[in-house]
């Protein structure tokens, strides 16, 4: 009874199964980027279909058939490399705050299965308290059913937060590079001043001394 | 090309504002396109949906991008050329798989960075709400004082999670704002440096070349009579 209702209110959380597609090619690498704060938990769901010529449709769950996941932090540090099935679920955390990049390419064994082939691929990325599976948080903190609605009001205030935190580091960020620009336009028009000045004068004394050395002036 | 984000921006505010608490999937995305590529992403919908696509391009040259959205039959919906951002709207989807595609052709060393969101309105209340309210009225005992303070807190409540939901998708189109903001100003700054220090190199060779030159005008002594 109470995991019928536990389940009733997953399904104002639960995933659609109408979830974004799209083509990739064999040697293909599609990348996408996710801006997060620090801390916070990102899940990601894959589905990959083979085309099949003979059907003239997409299959599932080819044997053989892999794909694997990169997801790289701000700085470029590789925060998981790893190979799935042809269909599987990703998660990770964020350390830094910043530009993450999650990068999806086939791993395939067997590449005749390609042969010209397109392989799609459905895709579902949730962020933050959108991540969070609220059967498990339930059954393991032993929630009842307002408790765990306002868990996840909770869950959300802190995203905000979170995100709003994350905010006011970018806008530092983005103050600091325009001051630097600022700051840059004057010395670097300071500086081509005094190189066109200093630079004609030399100009101007080099060719008096050259001109009479020659008598000419 | 700031006042069309302002506009954007208010535009989404506006659509965003005028839905009630109903069922709406949307699903977010930065992705890279490369020069010379085109990528196309196709969400499936269900018979009478709402389908409102938003995207803009946040990094990578003069920031644009051709976009075109085709129906499941086939139909072209919609077609732009070198925009940088846009917002469109599909009322009464088909059952079918409807195709948005970016296409980066025009471009041939700079790859592109697109966010996008697609939002889902299936356009009617939570048919869970009402099974929420049936399995939460069973499981508390009927209470005449107390029963329809519960109701309300859980209406409440309700209204609480969708109005949060939609600061949440708020922040992540501000969020794409600032980052383009931000890429365009890091863009400025870089130039600036790499052209200053070009400018000054140049100028010194300039000058040399006119010593220079000025010099072997007059170096040969037949050439120097007038």
């Amino acid at each position: 009874m109470k995991i019928f209702f536990v389940s009733c209110v997953l399904i104002l959380i639960v995933q659609n199964c109408s979830a974004l597609y799209f083509h990739i090619g064999e040697k293909e690498k599609k990348c996408f980027i996710e801006e997060l704060p620090e801390n916070t938990m990102v899940t990601g769901k894959y589905k990959a279909q083979l085309w099949d010529k003979r059907s003239s449709q997409f299959l599932d769950s080819t044997p053989g058939m892999g794909m694997h996941v990169e997801i790289k932090d701000p700085k470029s540090k590789v925060l998981l490399s790893k190979s799935y099935g042809s269909e599987g679920s990703f998660t990770f955390t964020s350390n830094i705050p910043g530009e993450h990049q999650i990068c999806i390419h086939s791993n395939s064994t067997k590449w005749s299965l390609f042969a010209g082939g397109k392989l799609r691929i459905h895709l579902d990325i949730q962020v933050g308290e959108n991540a969070n599976d609220y059967t498990q948080i339930a059954a393991k903190d032993k929630l009842t059913e307002l408790q765990l609605r306002v868990r996840q009001l909770i869950d959300q205030v802190q995203q905000i937060q979170k995100e709003q935190n994350y905010q006011r580091y970018r806008e530092e960020r983005f103050r600091q590079t325009s001051e630097h620009t600022n700051a840059r336009v004057l010395w670097w028009s300071v500086a081509q001043t005094a190189v066109l000045v200093i630079a004609g004068i030399w100009q101007m004394r080099h060719l008096k001394g050259f001109f009479e050395a020659k008598k000419l002036v | 090309m700031f006042l069309s984000a302002k506009a954007a921006l208010a535009c989404f505010l506006l659509v965003l504002s005028s839905w009630a608490v109903s069922g709406y999937r949307d699903n977010d995305l930065t992705a890279e396109i490369p020069a010379a590529r085109r990528e196309c992403f196709y969400q499936p919908t269900k018979q009478g949906q709402v389908l409102e696509i938003e995207y803009q391009v946040i990094d990578g040259g003069d920031l644009d991008i051709d976009f075109r959205m085709n129906a499941p039959n086939g139909n072209k919906i919609v077609q732009e050329f070198r925009r940088n951002d846009g917002i469109h709207t599909v009322d009464a989807t088909m059952e079918g798989d409807y195709e948005i595609c970016f296409d980066n052709g025009f471009s041939r060393f700079t790859k592109k960075t697109i966010y996008f969101e697609i939002i889902l309105d299936s356009g009617e209340e939570d048919d869970e709400l009402d099974d929420d309210e049936g399995e939460w009225k069973k499981f508390i005992s009927p209470d005449d004082t107390f029963g329809d303070k519960l109701t309300s807190l859980e209406d409440t409540m309700n209204q609480i999670k969708s109005y949060q939901s939609k600061v949440i998708q708020l922040q992540g189109l501000l969020r794409a704002f600032e980052a383009k903001d931000r890429n365009i100003v890091e863009r400025n700054f870089n130039r600036i440096n790499f052209w200053s220090v070009t400018n000054i190199f140049i100028m010194l060779v300039v000058f040399s070349l006119q010593v220079y030159m000025v010099r072997n005008m007059f170096s040969d002594k037949k050439k120097v009579r007038t």
